[in-house]
């Protein structure tokens, strides 16, 4: 009875991993053309039009999925089915780019004639064989991948970290949203690849975000916003006052500008989350994964808003507490990292161009932005936001002009007041302008090396807005989001 | 960075022609008999493993003879050395030299020989002025570490004020010729009608045809700085400037007349003589003799060079003449100056061995350029962020905050007492069982008057913390000492 028993597993398996080869995953793969605009962060005024293949995949009678990366600022998005023929035009329906995952939809019902929907998995695979399929120079293709584990990292274009599939696969230029298919079933869908690695959003995931999109219930990803470190050491639990062995995760900072900031304290240590142990290496055991980083509690089931239970040592005694999951936002960060769909924000003033901080200007520096760019700037992704400081507005050049002369060479200086005004936004660089001091605009830069103050004459400014404008072909003078 | 030293410079370009032409310059001299081949055995310590050093290096330099038996050459070609020999012109004997007085900041030394029979017959080579744009020079000195002196000719190109690399945070006069500089030249002199007009000190691999020699204010300054038999170094006004070309601004400050005077005050560092007389907004009009451009230059012997020449031209503790332009009226200041040694850790380190203390396997150090240089770190690089921006950024950001001496974990020796602690090394110490870290002596004193039973040490990276008890690292220090041959646990 049990040697038949194995007999059928085995055959059962043997005829799953058939299925992912012989099931017509052609049907459901689709490949995506899109045309996206891409700007220069270092002159905000200006882009270029770029654009990328990629796939998608059948989800529904109407919908494809597909991961976010690269659609954003996206003008035009085709769809074609097989490789070959027509392409189709695509809306994007919604578009999460902290979960990396996007749908879309075509609003010929023709284009939806011999396509399948692809199954998703209800579980991801921690081990084993699967295969990867993809649309290439149109043609179909399969791979295979073995799992290397399941782990919890940050997403492609977000600071939350999450779920993912590492697969090991002899694929090349992988990452373009190709999916990974085991038991006939979609497993996940390939977020990005380094050598031989590839990063899979499990379909476990992606199925709860859909749902809970479909029910209106989902508000975005959440996230645990603390710095913290291992409780390994015996003596700093000791000295916390704990007894016995080493366990859960000891709080360093809470960023002030934190919703867990009226909750959390420095020196806590978190023993459980929502009802889960956490280890000193700051694991817990996912019950369906193994031991698995406590981020993914953030999302295991969770969105944004949702409530986290926690059992913390505090002062040598056990304290049950509980805080709402803030919202993934790249606002939330001092220096954002994105900007997506939106062009570049700046001002100019008087040639002066003033633009907020961001990664996608730091990365203007290229590939290796961190060792090229400008050190003081980079170092602000290290720092977190304070109230008084949430965001920062710097001068990133000067357009010379007889206006600014003098000037010309400043650059990357961080504006802390403009007659007088505490500038955080570009929006306050506006109100801060209305209103010169004696006849001058002074604006006042943070404490630095080179320079800590510039004077403008406000009365002449404007004709040297417009001239400055003209002789360096710009459109606007400003463009601030939600700004009229 | 554009220039660096080079470890023991200078070759040049156009070679001196033949002895005629030499004798047509020197009538009446003949320079090369005193200039002397200078031998260097250094050891460098190794800044993350403070009680150790790194291997012993030989490179070869130059010097010439001045007036009271003395050599005069580059403080970089006598750093950190162990051992120095100098050799005359054509002689095969090898004589024992000492460093007498070191002038890091302006990359000058002395050095002094016991054996009376090195300085007989050697006639002392006299400084002279600062040489003029477009005239001829010649070098003397022993580039690649040849035996034979080498003679190379170029032209004045320029002067102006740059930085000297030996010591990295600090500019002064430098003169510019078409020859390359190349290992060996350093410390030799560069003469002209006689005179030493320079000592060969740094090239650029950026620029073709280009060496740096240092003038004559500057080997002045540093002779006349020892003669109380001391060097002290060059004094700094701890005034920032920034351009004042803006017309606006010039406005604001109610400053009519030649758009081309006065440049403004942007900061002050945290030097009280200045800080009590200088105030930001200030307007310099005139340093010294030098009335002063709106871009910070003053006309200097027919050379347009950066202000900071005309302070360097002062002793420490003297005084400086100024006419500042405040709140629409010029007034007079004088300004005493002084030696900053405030950001003396942004610079190369030398004379001193590194600063260390062990405890239960825990190195602690001071932070500096040097140390960030040890971990592969070309400053910039951003390797360690957190440690550049506190070395580089902080003080200057943020001056009430600032630490005097910020202590960094330098490295870990494993031992059961340390083995658990998750920070490994390279972390910036904020407090020690509760007492803010400003120095050395704090971290010492915080652990050894300590009586808790835990050692708790923050960190400044996202207010890190690690504990050890106490009893046991105390007790496993000399274990740790033993295991990896280390013959104190510290060094202040």
């Amino acid at each position: 009875m049990r040697r038949l028993f194995y007999l059928s597993l085995v055959l059962s398996t043997l005829t799953a991993l058939a299925q992912d080869d012989s099931l017509d995953w052609g049907g459901s793969i689709l490949t995506l053309e899109v045309s996206r605009l891409q700007y220069n962060f270092y002159q905000p005024w200006s882009s270029f039009t770029g654009g990328a293949r990629k796939l998608g995949v059948v989800i529904s009678g109407d919908e494809i999925l597909t991961t976010a990366d690269w659609l954003q600022d996206s003008t035009l998005v085709r769809v074609q089915k097989g490789g070959r023929g027509a392409w189709w035009n695509a809306k994007i329906k919604w578009i999460d780019y902290h979960a990396n995952l996007a749908t879309l939809a075509v609003a010929e019902t023709a284009f939806w004639k011999g396509l399948k929907p692809a199954p998703l998995a209800e579980k991801a695979p921690t081990k084993g064989e699967l295969r990867i399929w993809r649309l290439l120079d149109g043609n179909l293709q399969s791979w295979k991948g073995t799992v290397s584990k399941l782990f919890v990292q940050k997403g492609q274009r977000s600071f939350v970290k999450y779920l993912m599939i590492d697969i090991n696969s002899d694929i090349s230029a992988a990452g373009w949203s190709e999916i990974a298919v085991k038991n006939g079933k979609m497993v996940g869908l390939i977020a990005s690849q380094d050598a031989n690695r590839l990063m899979a959003i499990p379909s476990p995931l992606i199925r709860f975000i859909l749902n809970a999109r479909r029910n209106k219930t989902y508000t975005g990803l959440g996230y645990f916003d603390f710095s913290w470190e291992y409780s390994r050491n015996p003596a700093t639990v000791e000295y916390l006052g704990m007894q016995g062995e080493p366990r859960g995760i000891v709080v360093t900072m809470v960023p002030e500008t934190s919703t867990l900031a009226r909750t959390l304290k420095p020196r806590d240590v978190i023993l459980q989350i929502d009802g889960f142990p956490i280890d000193s290496s700051g694991d817990y055991q996912d019950p369906d994964y193994g031991y698995l980083s406590f981020y993914n509690l953030a999302t295991r089931n969770k969105v944004a808003g949702d409530e986290v239970k926690l059992t913390v040592w505090r002062e040598k005694k056990t304290v049950d507490l509980s805080f709402r999951l803030p919202k993934a936002d790249y606002e939330m960060e001092l220096v954002p990292d994105c900007n997506f769909d939106e062009p570049p924000e700046y001002v100019i003033v008087g040639g002066l161009v003033l633009q907020p901080l961001t990664t996608s200007y730091l990365q203007s520096w290229g590939s290796k932005w961190w060792e090229n760019g400008p050190f003081r700037l980079n170092y602000y992704t290290f720092q977190p936001p304070t109230h008084d400081q949430p965001h920062i507005i710097f001068l990133s050049q000067v357009l010379p002009d007889a206006f600014n002369l003098g000037y010309q060479d400043y650059a990357q200086q961080v504006v802390e007041k403009i007659n007088g005004r505490h500038c955080i936004t570009l929006q306050d660089v506006l109100e801060a302008l209305k209103t010169p001091q004696n006849g001058v605009h002074i604006i006042e830069f943070a404490q630095n090396k080179d320079v800590q103050r510039l004077i403008l004459d406000a009365s002449e400014l404007e004709a040297a807005n417009v001239r400055i404008l003209q002789r360096y072909g710009i459109a606007k003078d400003h463009v601030i989001h939600g700004a009229r | 960075m554009l220039k660096r030293a080079l470890p023991l410079c200078a070759l040049a370009l156009f070679l001196v022609g033949n002895p005629s032409s030499r004798a047509e310059l020197f009538p009446n001299a003949e320079p090369e008999k005193s200039v002397v081949h200078i031998t260097t055995f250094s050891q460098r310590p190794i800044w993350n493993e403070p009680w150790h050093f790194d291997h012993v290096r030989k490179a070869t330099g130059t010097g010439f003879v001045i007036p009271g038996n003395r050599i005069m050459t580059n403080a970089h070609v006598v750093g950190w050395a162990k051992e120095i020999l100098v050799r005359r012109h054509q002689d095969a004997r090898s004589y024992v030299a000492k460093v007498k007085f070191i002038g890091h900041d302006c990359d000058l030394a002395i050095l002094e020989v016991d054996d009376p029979l090195f300085f007989e017959g050697m006639k002392p080579l006299t400084l002279g002025d600062l040489p003029k744009v477009r005239s001829t020079v010649v070098t003397y000195g022993y580039p690649a570490g040849g035996d034979e002196i080498s003679y190379t000719r170029g032209v004045v190109s320029r002067i102006e004020v740059q930085q000297y690399s030996h010591i990295q945070n600090r500019s002064f006069l430098v003169v510019q010729t078409d020859a390359a500089i190349n290992p060996g030249n350093s410390g030799g002199p560069v003469i002209q009608d006689g005179k030493v007009v320079g000592v060969a000190f740094q090239g650029t691999h950026e620029l073709e045809n280009t060496g740096y020699f240092i003038p004559p204010p500057i080997i002045r300054h540093f002779l006349k700085d020892i003669k109380d038999g001391g060097y002290h170094g060059f004094p700094d006004s701890g005034i920032l400037f920034s351009s004042l070309q803006n017309e606006a601004y010039r406005k604001y400050l109610k400053l009519a007349g030649n758009p081309g005077i006065g440049v403004r005050i942007d900061d002050v560092l945290p030097i009280p003589a200045t800080k009590e007389r200088i105030r930001i907004d200030d307007v310099l009009l005139q340093a010294g003799a030098y009335p002063v451009g709106s871009d910070g230059s003053v006309l200097y012997e027919g050379n347009r060079v950066n202000v900071g020449a005309v302070f360097d031209t002062a002793q420490s503790g003297d005084t400086v003449d100024l006419k500042i332009w405040r709140d629409g009226k010029e007034i007079a200041v004088k300004l005493p100056v002084y030696v900053y040694m405030k950001d003396r850790a942004e610079g190369s380190q030398y004379d001193h061995l590194p600063r260390y203390y062990i405890y239960g396997g825990l190195v602690f150090t001071p932070l500096c350029a040097d140390y960030l240089e040890t971990l592969g770190n070309d400053m910039g690089s951003g390797s360690d962020p957190d440690l550049l921006y506190e070395l580089s950024f902080h003080g200057y950001e943020d001056p009430a905050t600032r630490r005097e001496e910020p202590v960094v974990l330098a490295t870990i020796l494993p031992h059961p007492v340390n083995a658990d602690l998750q920070i490994r090394s390279r972390a910036l110490v904020d407090a020690i069982n509760g007492m803010r870290i400003n120095s050395m002596e704090d971290v010492v004193r915080a652990f050894e008057t300590s009586t808790n039973k835990f050692s708790v040490i923050e960190f400044m990276k996202q207010d890190r913390f690690e504990s050890l008890e106490h009893a046991e690292a105390v007790k496993s220090n000399a274990e740790i000492m033993k295991s990896y041959g280390i013959g104190a646990d510290r060094r202040l």
